[in-house]
């Protein structure tokens, strides 16, 4: 018998002071668990209604639509906000599956996959939502230059000489740099290490298989 | 075969130790150990209606334990790792118990400890003597790779017993 042998025999003579009784183990069943899975998915569905509650918070959102029909994009703001629910509730959708999808009767390697994926598809909402925000911001800023007398006459006084306009422009790219940087290292706040832990093992996966 | 709660219950409690080894394996101390088992039990629980018999309970056992502990366990706080097993052992140690024995397990998860994820998975299916094909799919891999790697981790295993 060599060492690894009698060693091999020891691990599986071990013994265990606590030894559980059916009732404790139903015990323990019923308690609340705390998942990765569910909390990322709990944590989509914050992000999801954070997203629906916009509007009411912000308190000229719906006083804006009266703005945007005097730049001629009220049919624009109405089609897009009502596009927008459409695709979140497609994402919702898809959250969820997901979450479903996830079994701990995979194999490590397919269930930090679906993990790795699940995590993908919120992130394709987060691109998704900033994108038609910056999107639709554009779009409002162009109209706006076009027909509201006040941002005309800002490019006036740029025309005669001043400033202001460059300025403004500097101070929007600042805000929307800092909102990017708070939203980056908000998210690695939250995923970052998890995700990085599990792309370390399917890595290492990855190798066993080379 | 559909098990009911009542048989399902038995059968946890005759395999615990499968769970008590994961938790010793992948859990450093005692809080979080403790809470590693608490979250196995309950995987296993919500997992048991989709055991259908395809698979023996304890091969079972140890992908949903191993599942939950390296992914879906998440900890709630950063935990320190410790030599407290070794202080423990000889705590507990009286006539009766073989307290050379304990050191040389306690000695063996150290050595454990300082794996990977993976390879943690793998010495812990070796060392409860689990066949290669169902090691492979308890990880996803092929056969021909989990032998390779366990060869592998057992001459690593070898040194360290030097």
């Amino acid at each position: 018998m060599n060492k690894l042998d009698i060693l091999k025999n020891q691990w599986k003579s071990q013994k265990f002071d606590k030894n559980f009784s059916k009732e404790e183990f139903f015990h323990l069943t019923q308690k609340k668990s705390i998942s990765s899975i569910k909390w990322i998915f709990i944590f989509s569905c914050i992000e999801f209604f954070a997203y629906l509650l916009f509007p009411f918070v912000i308190p000229d959102y719906f006083d804006a639509f009266e703005y945007y029909k005097s730049i001629h994009l009220f049919e624009f703001s109405i089609v897009t906000s009502i596009l927008g629910y459409f695709i979140l509730s497609y994402f919702m959708i898809q959250f969820y599956q997901n979450y479903r999808k996830i079994k701990a009767t995979d194999s490590i390697k397919i269930l930090i996959q679906r993990v790795i994926n699940s995590r993908k598809s919120v992130n394709r909402y987060i691109i998704y939502n900033l994108t038609i925000f910056l999107g639709f911001l554009v779009v409002v800023l162009i109209n706006a230059f076009k027909y509201d007398q006040n941002y005309i006459d800002l490019l006036d006084s740029e025309a005669s000489g001043g400033v202001s306009i460059v300025k403004m422009g500097f101070v929007i790219i600042g805000i929307m740099i800092l909102v990017l940087i708070f939203l980056i290292g908000f998210y690695y706040l939250i995923y970052g290490r998890y995700f990085f832990k599990l792309k370390k093992i399917v890595k290492e996966l990855q190798i066993i298989e080379e | 075969m559909r098990l009911n709660e009542n048989d399902f219950l038995k059968l946890l409690v005759e395999e615990q130790n499968i769970i008590h080894k994961i938790c010793r394996i992948y859990a450093y101390d005692e809080v979080t150990q403790k809470d590693l088992f608490q979250e196995i039990s309950i995987q296993l629980w919500k997992s048991y209606p989709s055991f259908q018999g395809k698979s023996k309970f304890t091969t079972w056992m140890y992908r949903v334990g191993l599942n939950t502990a390296i992914t879906l366990y998440r900890k709630n706080k950063r935990v320190i790792r410790g030599e407290d097993y070794l202080v423990l052992s000889e705590l507990k140690a009286d006539e009766e118990y073989d307290n050379t024995k304990d050191l040389q397990i306690s000695w063996l998860y150290e050595k454990i400890g300082s794996f990977t994820e993976i390879e943690k998975a793998l010495i812990l299916l070796y060392l409860e003597d689990r066949k290669y094909a169902e090691i492979a799919e308890t990880l996803g891999i092929s056969e021909v790779n989990a032998r390779v790697k366990i060869s592998r981790l057992k001459k690593k295993l070898k040194a360290m017993l030097e």
